[in-house]
């Protein structure tokens, strides 16, 4: 189990404008499979560094099951590690690269060479063993490196972005080749990346970071269907999840969030709190949850389409209010067989159990309680 | 088609041309070596000193074999030492955090750029003072300051190449700081120590003016300041036979050494070269 307290990074020593981290707490199950997600510069990276010991954490502590582990040499935290670059030493062939680390640990070489050649079956590049790193595709160099980190049968494995320099193709066989070689070794393993297709297919838990901080910690559909917050639900999701200002007022009882454009009945099941009555909010809906319907529905919202896009699985509809009050556009996603022109004007309407209410007047915290 | 090879043709005339009076001083520094002028004939007079000890016109030199010998040891040891500090240091200059690296750097950079004739009276006062004057001890001081800032400054510059990631996985895999350097990062660099070695060599080989300075028996010159001995009494009557031979000797093992390390040379700027 890791067991992150606190941790507070800050690069120039204890200039505040240098903080990368700030305030992390996160714990990570033995086996686990854990992704941080964030944009760029928020923090993701530089907490992976900390765990692999190549950075000191300002504040704060970095527990290895209980051993605190803050000030302990990388070399002796028995981690494994994937960088971007894959960082494989050029002039070693792909055996001594693979073998570098347990030479390391003074394992007789016939013994390194032999797990060498073990590990590089396992990921499949046995007969590479005598060539250079500059000799290898990039699929074959990431391969060198898991095997390179997983040779000495790490208690961790830390990937840092280990597939942005892949392309499309190989990196979904990678991911999965990632994703079965982590079960089959059952190491506890801690992805970077960016990418946030990767890190929800991939992992247990995605902690999704923004600004040094954890905004979520949740399974990858937990994280989708309730993003606690306005920056979660829209980081996350793609075609974006619309996002659409609207201010919270009630009439007789019922709760409805009025957009420039049209007027959205909250549920009863769903009402807010009295004390959101007149304030702003922004509803989140994702393109998948608004459907088309026909003009007797009650719920129905007259829209006029303003351009179609095909995904080959679907259409994605944009759309705007038939006055073109709103400022932003509305996408959504329908089935290829649906009646959806340029210019047409059609019914449609969010799915009841499927809304997302922001508050506005803090920090865009979910108003929505998931019970 | 008719404009391209009158063009080729222009190019390939105006590069013959230009490159003529090279070839001609190269052909004459042989023929001055090994002919008899007076006679026109073939003759390898001028290499006696093979054998014997130079002596014309009033200057006496030893025996050339003593005088290879200190400058193979003199040139070896310069480039161990220069190459062996300059290493670390442009290490510590690239990847090292520490207080004053900023004008360090800069103070580097204008040592490398100050004309070092200008500081010799000062250094042979000093040298005086400390008792080092004609010895090798105080040649190489000398010397080695005076190339170290501009080797520094070209190491660092191979060190600023190696990515991060090569320099953490090492230490992620086992090593330890040092040893990441050691196992891994000097590998990394091989081709630019490789190019510095060459520098301070030359370097080495070529130094006359401290020789002609600091160094008062003739026996404990190297080639460069025994070649420099021959051309600066006055009033005298130059051999050039004696001297192009003598030099021809001097310059071939360079020519050779570099036709074989320019493979190297070119090769340099690939030391930092991304893997993929």
């Amino acid at each position: 189990m890791i067991t992150l307290r606190n941790i507070v990074k800050n690069y120039d020593g204890k200039k505040e404008s240098s903080r990368a981290v700030d305030g992390l707490d996160l714990v990570i199950n033995k086996g686990e499979f854990v992704a941080l997600l964030g944009p760029s510069g928020c923090g993701k990276t530089t907490t992976l560094m900390m765990l692999a010991g190549l950075l000191k954490p300002t504040s704060g502590e970095i527990y290895f099951g209980d051993r605190l582990v803050n000030h302990v040499e990388p070399k002796d935290r028995n981690i494994g590690m994937v960088f971007q670059s894959y960082a494989l030493y050029p002039h070693l062939t792909v055996r001594d690269n693979i073998a570098f680390p347990l030479r390391e640990r003074k394992m007789p070489k016939a013994q390194a060479y032999e797990r060498a050649k073990e590990m590089s079956k396992i990921v499949q590049i046995d007969h590479l063993l005598d060539r250079k790193p500059s000799q290898l595709s990039g699929g074959q160099q990431q391969r060198v490196a898991m095997a390179r980190a997983l040779a000495k049968d790490p208690e961790i494995l830390l990937l840092d972005e280990p597939m942005s320099n892949l392309d499309a193709r190989l990196k979904l066989d990678v991911r999965d080749e990632i994703r079965k070689l982590q079960r089959e070794l059952g190491v506890t393993t801690i992805i970077v990346t960016h990418d946030q297709e990767e890190a929800l297919a991939i992992s247990d838990r995605v902690a999704i970071l923004n600004g040094g901080k954890i905004q979520q910690y949740a399974p990858p559909e937990e994280l989708f269907s309730q993003p606690v917050n306005l920056f979660v639900a829209s980081f996350l999701g793609n075609p974006p999840m619309n996002l659409i200002d609207g201010v919270v007022q009630e009439d007789k009882g019922v709760q409805a969030i009025v957009t420039s454009g049209f007027e959205f009945r909250i549920p009863e099941a769903r009402k807010l709190e009295a004390k959101h009555i007149g304030k702003p909010v922004k509803l989140g809906i994702r393109p998948h949850d608004l459907m088309l319907t026909d003009g007797s529905d009650p719920n129905a919202i007259a829209m006029k389409v303003d351009l179609v896009e095909h995904l080959g699985s679907g259409k994605l509809v944009k759309v705007m209010d038939a006055e073109q009050k709103m400022q932003s556009t509305i996408r959504f996603v329908t089935d290829n067989e649906a009646p959806v022109r340029h210019g047409d004007t059609i019914q449609m309407k969010i799915r009841e159990d499927k809304f997302h209410i922001f508050d506005m007047t803090e920090d865009g915290h979910n108003l929505m309680q998931f019970r | 088609m008719t404009t391209s090879t009158l063009k080729k043709a222009l190019a390939h005339t105006y590069m013959t041309l230009l490159t003529l009076p090279i070839i001609a001083m190269i052909v004459w520094y042989f023929l001055a070596a090994t002919m008899n002028f007076t006679t026109g004939e073939f003759s390898l007079d001028n290499f006696s000193f093979f054998t014997e000890p130079v002596e014309y016109s009033g200057i006496k030199l030893p025996l050339i074999w003593p005088i290879v010998l200190n400058t193979i040891v003199y040139s070896l040891m310069i480039v161990a030492i220069e190459v062996g500090i300059s290493v670390p240091t442009a290490y510590a200059f690239s990847r090292l955090d520490f207080k004053g690296k900023g004008a360090a750097l800069k103070f580097l950079f204008l040592m490398r750029s100050f004309p070092g004739i200008t500081l010799i009276i000062a250094t042979f006062f000093i040298l005086v003072k400390m008792g080092l004057v004609n010895t090798y001890l105080g040649v190489m001081l000398v010397a080695t300051t005076g190339s170290l800032p501009g080797l520094v400054y070209i190491m660092k510059g191979f060190f600023d190449e190696v990515p991060w990631d090569i320099e953490w996985a090492a230490m992620v895999d086992g090593t330890t700081r040092f040893g990441a350097f050691k196992k891994v990062l000097v590998p990394y660099v091989l081709s630019g120590i490789g190019a510095i070695s060459v520098f301070a060599f030359l370097g080495a080989y070529g130094e006359w003016f401290l020789f002609k300075l600091l160094i008062f028996n003739d026996d404990m010159l190297t080639l460069a300041g025994y070649l420099a001995k021959l051309v600066t009494k006055e009033n005298q009557i130059v051999n050039y036979g004696l001297i192009t031979a003598i030099g021809l000797f001097y310059t071939l093992p360079v020519v050779v050494f570099y036709i074989f390390t320019q493979k190297m040379f070119m090769k340099v700027n690939m030391g930092g070269a991304k893997q993929s």
